[in-house]
């Protein structure tokens, strides 16, 4: 039944198919679809541009300067790209270095060496510093010679 | 034909109208056609290849000269039905009462009756008005228009397993269809 059922749908199928297939739909007025399309072609290309005046320039000259500014604008455009990837490159560079050098260990030797250097450094001027605060003591000693020297110590 | 448009083609680049009336004079029968099966609606088919048509002027110098110049004009026409067709979805409903009137008066065999534009119309919208868009174009453009496999891939843009299982599934969905309606019709009778 089923069988049967889905037979006849089939063939009911393939009669309609086969209907369409043989019967093209038809024009009836083999000139309008021609006539409307030209005439919306015309139309298209004598519509004015939505930019105006600007959009088709008669002046020869006024055509090479817009090209002139385009090209230049252009050229522009690539110069401030080229600066501006060279400035990057170079500040890259430069961090780069600045790490790098904080990060070696002769950096940290050097370090070192200049904070020793600082030491030697103030280790000399309080040495001074103390010679002169020997100083006037030294010439206190000289003016009182029976003092001991042990109480001119700072 | 080809060598007609191997000569028309390039007086339409350089801007030849009367070469693209030329064109669509040998084109729009069978754009019409097509456009109609897709859409099942005469007017609505017309608009459709008028605005195809303008599409293929503007855009003339991107048709490829070593391919086949009626695959690329079917693809934009095509595109153009399938827009109208999105807007259009909503058509009225054709009963099975109305096709077996149709098919009443035509027998397989007879092949001098033609049908008119109406009932075409009918019909198409009959097999296709359920079906998915994608299975609807495909079974249109291979059972109907009786193009191809090859030519539905280059028209449709699908692959070659894309066009067989959707024009499978639509012949299935239609064939269920219509079993509906001969189960409904035993029913009441």
């Amino acid at each position: 039944m089923n069988q049967q059922k889905e037979n006849s749908a089939g063939d009911a199928l393939q009669r309609i198919v086969r209907l369409l297939e043989r019967n093209e739909p038809l024009l009836a007025d083999t000139h309008e679809i021609p006539d409307n399309v030209m005439q919306k072609i015309r139309e298209l290309e004598t519509k004015p541009s939505t930019l105006g005046w600007f959009s088709r320039p008669t002046n020869m000259y006024l055509t090479i300067a817009q090209r002139f500014l385009t090209a230049a604008s252009v050229c522009l455009l690539i110069l401030y790209g080229v600066e501006e990837f060279s400035v990057l490159k170079k500040m890259n560079t430069l961090e780069q270095q600045t790490s790098s050098v904080q990060i070696h260990p002769a950096s940290t030797i050097a370090r070192r060496l200049a904070n020793s250097r600082n030491m030697a450094t103030s280790l000399q001027r309080n040495f001074l510093l103390n010679k002169k605060l020997l100083i006037p003591h030294k010439y206190l000693s000289v003016a009182r010679e029976n003092e001991p020297l042990n109480t001119m110590q700072p | 034909m080809k060598e007609d448009l191997q000569d028309i083609i390039p007086n339409i680049i350089s801007g030849d109208q009367k070469a693209f009336r030329t064109l669509m004079e040998q084109f729009q029968q069978p754009a019409f056609a097509l456009a109609f099966r897709i859409l099942g609606h005469e007017e609505e088919a017309k608009d459709a290849v008028q605005e195809g048509f303008i599409k293929i002027w503007q855009n003339i110098r991107t048709y490829t000269p070593g391919k086949k110049f009626s695959s690329w004009m079917f693809r934009i026409i095509s595109n153009c039905a399938i827009d109208r067709l999105r807007k259009i979805r909503r058509q009225h409903e054709v009963r099975y009462e109305e096709v077996a009137v149709t098919l009443g008066k035509f027998s397989s065999d007879d092949t001098d009756t033609k049908m008119d534009n109406r009932e075409i119309a009918q019909l198409v919208q009959f097999l296709a008005r359920d079906l998915p868009e994608k299975q609807q174009l495909v079974f249109i453009l291979r059972d109907i228009q009786g193009m191809e496999s090859i030519e539905v891939q280059e028209i449709l843009g699908l692959s070659e397993n894309t066009v067989k299982s959707n024009l499978h599934h639509g012949r299935k969905t239609i064939r269920q269809k219509i079993e509906r309606m001969f189960y409904q019709e035993r029913r009441e009778s």
